[in-house]
């Protein structure tokens, strides 16, 4: 978490900075260049934390956001597997923003970093006959490409996920 | 070959819950639910030690190997 919020301040500083060498140089470009950041940090904070945008994230016709989806079977009952994927996605960095174990759907983002603006996870888990179906989505907040970001989140769960199973 | 853990059957014995077990041991819920199922890759030493103070049993009592014919290379660490 301090990591986070050491780059965060970092990106901040580095932003500042190129906005005022922009007003110093170029006023009318620095207008516009301030709607615009001011209006993606209000989609932001708006849309990226909530799971009532899920369907425009994960949706394959969105080729605003670059995601990647991967589907998964373990041999493990919902509840417990619930529960387990809850803790890993903490430990693995992320933050849980949204747990529903009734319907079996986790909701987490991935903090800003130099490369992109975050990263929304979502986990649906299924069971099926004593054993559950996972299909991990992460997606893009914005950006076409996302710099291997989207992979990175998958295999740091699945470390994660992995490691946790060594009691 | 395969190992079974029979906590299970060690908590019914002592009659403790494992809400209890995960108290003293100081392992989660979720994952002594998954040790108990079997489910888990591995379990530390210490993890083991803590178990059988807690259910005063010896890691026989809960460890049994089981030849199923099927290989696997996940062992006990």
């Amino acid at each position: 978490m301090k990591k986070s919020a050491s780059t965060s301040v970092i990106i901040f500083a580095i932003y500042m900075v190129l906005m005022l060498t922009i007003l110093k140089k170029a006023p009318e470009l620095f207008i516009g260049f301030a709607v615009i950041s001011a209006a993606l940090f209000l989609f932001s904070m708006i849309v990226r934390n909530s799971i009532y945008f899920k369907p425009y994230f994960t949706s394959k016709y969105n080729v605003l956001t670059s995601k990647i989806l991967h589907q998964m079977q373990f041999d493990l009952p919902k509840d417990i597997l619930f529960e387990k994927m809850k803790e890993v996605l903490t430990e693995a960095g992320f933050k849980v923003r949204h747990a529903d174990k009734a319907a079996g759907i986790l909701f987490a983002t991935s903090s800003i970093s130099f490369c992109s603006w975050g990263e929304n996870i979502y986990v649906d888990i299924t069971e099926n006959n004593g054993t559950s179906k996972v299909d991990f989505c992460s997606a893009c907040f914005f950006g076409i490409v996302s710099w291997g970001r989207n992979e990175k989140n998958y295999e740091r769960m699945m470390e994660t996920f992995e490691n946790s199973l060594i009691i | 070959m395969s190992i079974i853990v029979n906590l299970d059957v060690m908590m019914a014995r002592r009659k403790m819950s494992l809400n209890e077990l995960s108290e003293q041991v100081g392992v989660s819920v979720v994952n002594l639910s998954i040790l108990k199922q079997s489910k888990g890759k591995a379990i530390r030493f210490s993890t083991l030690g803590a178990v059988c103070k807690a259910l005063n049993c010896q890691p026989g009592d809960i460890l049994e190997y089981k030849d199923d014919g099927v290989v696997s290379d996940e062992s006990v660490s």
